[in-house]
């Protein structure tokens, strides 16, 4: 997660880490891919009973899913 | 502390009062006041002095600062009357998360989402083509459009859905209008959805058309977005940003590629196609990406798409503000005061409001505000951020490729967009038509078109309609003025008509997976072995039904002797702009059935304004006795020519053109009477509805029962003050009270 807020003088290096994981969150936040953590985190809470499926399972479950319900584009 | 109640008494507060945001602070006061003073600088260049040039900068000033007027005191405004949003309450994706489309979504990336989903080829395009009136009506109707209208539609239907459990439009309209209503609306939404693919796919056929450069390098996306799904489902599952990143990297090397193939004899030969060809190929190419799983083509090149959208956008941006072009467009050309200017034919009223659609007001992001986004949204105070704020960047979006078609030589713009029939094709025809025009500071010679054509890489740019080209031009201009130089110009170009097919193609494809699935549905109520959407036949035959009537549409653009783009690119604003109203419609009548009508108004001036604008678009369309603006008056007209056994009329060289014509105008012209009768039914519902509600006493809503919150997220981009003491409070609560927040 990116938080915002402190400005404690750091190293450069530590700051450009920062950025860097704010870049790769957003990044996967958009194409979609952290879906699969989302899921297991709801998983786990709503079924604790059973194992959430994997990542490979996740998605072609995901992929038949969306074959399914198309979703229009814009023009 | 910004308290209000929650029901666990374990917990923070799931909502903020807003108390900071109420505080009217001398800085803040002063900081509004620079924004109000740099747009009224922005307006005041642009509208009341426009020298010779005007630096492009202003337009980049006025929009700005006009949006964040809006979005500050307008959308609140809208906020706080009609939506009213109770973060105590449960979003949909909180209440029905199920890990796939219900998935409560950090707002900051939800809005990039909602963006990408929102943002395609047409606010690129349309503003291209108004520029033919000169720029001051495009940047008014594309600034104040999207504030007044645009904007509020995308909102208002985002968070009634998100209130219905993520509802589609269709199905709201069947809530609100019964059966008869609701079956006009989601016939209507087909149609429109027909005749937008076909236009859309007409543009990727223009600009691709002649162009072995283009064609190679949009060809190989089919193979990229292959890799790149074999890549995720057998290789490394899920991991999406690292194949993006190397699809990326891949289409970078097919459009240096295309250059060197295009150079040569062997790929000149091989991938030099006529319009007709490509058109056949994106119609069968349609079909089979519309059957195939999603994963094989589909998703992954959505995934460039979005990449490819946000960094072109971002560069042009940047570029903008960099380069500072000089605009020696006049304000207003000769065009806007009549209506056959060479682009498309048409009064600036209505005209010009039907052909910029996308990036002022665009029903087709009703579907969109009702169809993935509801569904992900974590606070319901956030939707304003997401549908208002997501819409004036599309806006924004519209205004740069405004600035980039304006940006570029006049000569070299009607060159590019005035239609074959009128150019002859060639540099010299083309020369000559646009001296004949007769505009004040415009020189063009054939050599100049040659050269233009040659620094971009391409065999020809005369009659490239469609607009994608001009803005490709323009785009590559500005661009290598700031990155590269003029060896770089071809690359820009190429670059842009990538950037512009990959989105067209996907929504082609998406479009035509959505219409099939509609009429599923609707042949399921005669059949009911048609509502099995496993069922492959069907599947199949509802797919070629829907590719065989767009593609019906384009091949009819293609081979028209009129031209193509500009007799169909009124029809697809028109259509677009009809959902628009169908989209108003609905959400007056909710708002109506709330009872809150002294804010009527915010739904329903825009609602009468885009129903004055197409009908009155439509009726010219059906009765103008002008053949160029009217489709039954060229109708007539060439059938009496033909009844005549003429064998040549106006632009028609042959019978068999003539043909043609009589045939694509009735088809134009029936659809017209089609859309605006639809739309009419639905907005007479509308109507009826809201006046009985005004009459009757009770609260009539379709919205979901209320679930008690339990989660908390800020509403804007940046938490105030107590939104980030609220989120402090949340961070202690240990893990075993937090719930879960299945968010990204």
């Amino acid at each position: 997660m990116a938080t915002r807020g402190e400005r404690r003088p750091a190293a450069a290096g530590a700051l450009l880490a920062r950025a860097w994981r704010a870049v790769v969150w957003y990044g996967k936040g958009l194409t979609g891919e952290s879906r699969y953590d989302a899921y297991v985190v709801h998983a786990r809470a709503a079924h604790p009973d059973r194992e959430p499926m994997g990542r490979d399972a996740y998605w072609r479950d995901y992929a038949k899913w969306q074959d399914a319900n198309p979703q229009g584009r814009c023009c | 502390m910004a308290d209000t109640t929650t029901t666990d008494p374990q917990l923070p507060p799931t909502a903020a009062t807003e108390r900071s945001s109420k505080r009217w602070t001398p800085l803040k006061i002063i900081l509004w006041a620079a924004i109000a003073v740099i747009g009224g600088v922005g307006w005041t260049m642009l509208a009341i002095v426009r020298g010779e040039t005007v630096n492009a900068i202003w337009f980049v000033f006025a929009a700005v600062a006009t949006y964040l007027i809006f979005y500050r005191f307008y959308s609140k405004y809208i906020q706080d009357k009609i939506t009213r949003p109770d973060d105590t309450r449960a979003t949909p994706a909180e209440y029905l998360a199920n890990g796939r489309d219900y998935v409560a979504t950090d707002r900051r990336v939800l809005f990039g989402h909602h963006f990408a989903a929102i943002a395609g080829a047409g606010p690129l395009v349309g503003p291209v083509l108004a520029a033919q009136m000169g720029y001051l009506p495009g940047t008014i109707w594309i600034i104040v459009g999207v504030v007044l209208a645009g904007a509020v539609q995308d909102y208002l239907v985002l968070f009634f859905s998100m209130r219905r459990g993520g509802r589609s439009l269709g199905q709201m309209a069947r809530d609100e209008f019964g059966k008869v209503g609701g079956a006009a609306a989601i016939l209507a939404t087909l149609l429109i959805m027909i005749i937008i693919t076909a236009i859309l796919a007409l543009v990727v056929v223009n600009a691709l058309g002649e162009s072995p450069w283009g064609v190679f390098s949009v060809a190989m996306t089919i193979p990229i977005a292959l890799f790149m799904g074999v890549y995720l489902r057998w290789i490394r599952p899920g991991r999406i940003l690292e194949v993006s990143v190397i699809g990326f990297i891949l289409l970078m090397a097919a459009i240096v590629g295309g250059g060197m193939v295009a150079e040569t004899a062997w790929g000149a030969e091989l991938f030099s196609l006529d319009r007709v060809t490509i058109a056949w190929g994106i119609v069968i190419y349609g079909f089979v990406a519309a059957v195939l799983p999603v994963w094989i083509l589909l998703t992954p090149r959505d995934y460039l798409s979005t990449f490819m959208k946000i960094g072109v956008i971002v560069a042009l941006a940047v570029a903008i503000v960099f380069v500072q072009p000089q605009i020696a467009v006049p304000a207003f050309s000769d065009f806007a005061f009549g209506d056959t200017g060479p682009v498309w034919a048409g009064s600036l009223f209505p005209f010009l409001f039907v052909t910029i659609a996308c990036g002022a007001l665009s029903g087709f992001h009703a579907l969109i505000s009702s169809g993935t986004t509801p569904k992900m949204v974590e606070k319901e105070k956030q939707t304003r951020l997401i549908g208002y704020g997501g819409m004036l960047m599309e806006s924004f979006v519209a205004i740069m490729a405004l600035v980039a078609a304006i940006s570029i030589d006049q000569g070299i713009y009607y060159a590019m967009n005035s239609s074959a029939a009128a150019t002859q094709g060639t540099p010299e025809g083309a020369a000559q038509f646009v001296m004949s025009l007769g505009l004040a500071g415009v020189n063009v010679t054939p050599e100049q078109l040659a050269q233009a054509a040659a620094m971009v890489g391409e065999e020809s740019i005369i009659s490239r309609t469609g607009g994608a080209p001009t803005l490709a031009f323009g785009l590559a201009d500005i661009l290598q003025q700031w990155i590269g130089g003029s060896a770089m110009m071809a690359f820009w170009y190429h670059f842009a008509i990538m950037f512009e097919a990959l989105f067209i193609l996907t929504a082609v494809d998406a479009g035509t997976r959505v219409a099939r699935f509609m009429l599923q549905d609707s042949l399921g109520n005669i059949w009911p072995k048609f509502k099995d959407t496993g069922w492959t036949l069907g599947a199949w035959i509802c797919t070629a039904i829907m590719v065989a009537a767009w593609g019906a549409v384009l091949l009819m653009g293609v081979t028209d002797p009129l031209g193509g783009i500009n007799t169909l690119f009124p029809l697809f604003g028109i259509a677009n702009q009809l959902l628009a109203a169908i989209a108003l419609a609905v959400v007056m009548t909710i708002v109506a059935r709330r009872r809150t009508f002294g804010q009527l108004w915010i739904v329903a001036l825009p609602l009468a304004f885009v129903t004055v604008v197409t009908v009155t678009a439509s009726l010219f369309k059906i009765f103008s006795p002008v053949p160029q603006v009217g489709y039954w008056a060229n109708h007539v007209a060439f059938r009496d020519a033909l009844a005549a056994g003429e064998e040549s009329f106006g632009t028609a060289t042959s019978v068999q053109a003539m043909e043609a014509v009589v045939r694509n105008t009735f088809v134009q012209g029936t659809l017209s009477i089609i859309f605006v009768t639809l739309a009419l039914v639905v907005i007479g519902y509308a109507i009826v509805a809201a006046a009985r509600a005004f009459r009757g006493k009770d609260v009539v809503d379709h919205e979901d029962e209320r679930h008690e919150s339990r989660i908390f997220a800020p509403a804007g981009f940046l938490p105030t003050p107590e939104e980030r003491e609220l989120e402090k409070r949340w961070a202690e609560v240990p893990d075993e009270h937090k719930p879960t927040r299945t968010g990204h």
